[in-house]
């Protein structure tokens, strides 16, 4: 077995970048604004190309400062969670393509899903995406190369 | 107000009030099954240290690195 090393990762930018994409999503919901979707699906996807939260400059720039956050640096793969937010930006992706072609109820179920998930991530510590990436790694299907830290539980936020 | 926000907005706080009380609901569900299963361990019956591991018939390296624990004294 493999030695896995371990990086720094700041799970208060993972956190703040949910509550946003929390609070944009609902946001378009009740304004009935799908290109905010659309927006928070490329922020997203842009986050993966970069490596780092998409809502990462929201982090940075007003929840920090602001002392609304503090850094939470837990020893984690940052792997799993470039997966998971890859797999809520396709989501909202595919959400904005229904709006495109009329059917909104079905883009409205796929923004509740990343909400639901997101919220999931949040406030339950559970992330979702992380298990699936582990998950496939346990099928050794290539590219899922992490295992999860030890002694936590595949998905769950790491202890300490 | 537009009524169309409104009832948007009502729908959102269902929908955000729902999967609270669905989570809720979830947990005090697992609560209630651990309770359950917690008197049904051997170690609970005879009062006496026991070791609980897991493991499966293939499982080889579950075996190696338990088995120092099965011949601790």
């Amino acid at each position: 077995m493999a030695i896995q090393v371990l990086k720094r990762v700041d799970h208060a930018a993972i956190k703040v970048n949910q509550l946003t994409i929390i609070f944009l999503c609902i946001l378009a919901f009740v304004f009935n604004m799908p290109w905010v979707v659309a927006l928070v699906a490329l922020v997203m996807l842009v986050g993966v190309l970069r490596k780092a939260p998409g809502f990462d400059f929201v982090y940075r720039y007003a929840a920090l400062p602001l002392g609304l956050a503090k850094p939470d640096i837990l020893s984690d793969h940052p792997e799993p969670h470039r997966f998971a937010q890859l797999l809520g930006g396709l989501v909202l992706t595919a959400g904005s393509i229904s709006f495109l072609i009329g059917t909104a109820a079905a883009g409205w179920a796929m923004v509740w899903l990343v909400i639901a998930l997101a919220a999931l991530n949040a406030f339950g510590g559970f992330c979702v995406g992380c298990a699936l990436y582990y998950w496939f790694g346990r099928l050794s299907i290539p590219g899922f190369t992490r295992q999860p830290p030890a002694g936590s539980i595949p998905g769950m936020r790491p202890e300490g | 107000m537009n009524i169309d926000i409104l009832t948007r907005l009502y729908l959102a706080l269902g929908i955000v009030a729902g999967g609270i009380l669905l989570y809720f609901l979830m947990n005090k569900f697992l609560l209630i099954r651990t309770r359950s299963v917690k008197g049904t361990l051997p170690i609970s019956v005879s009062g006496k240290v026991a070791v609980l591991y897991f493991t499966t018939p293939n499982c080889a390296p579950c075996k190696t690195i338990q088995r120092p624990l099965h011949y601790a004294r």
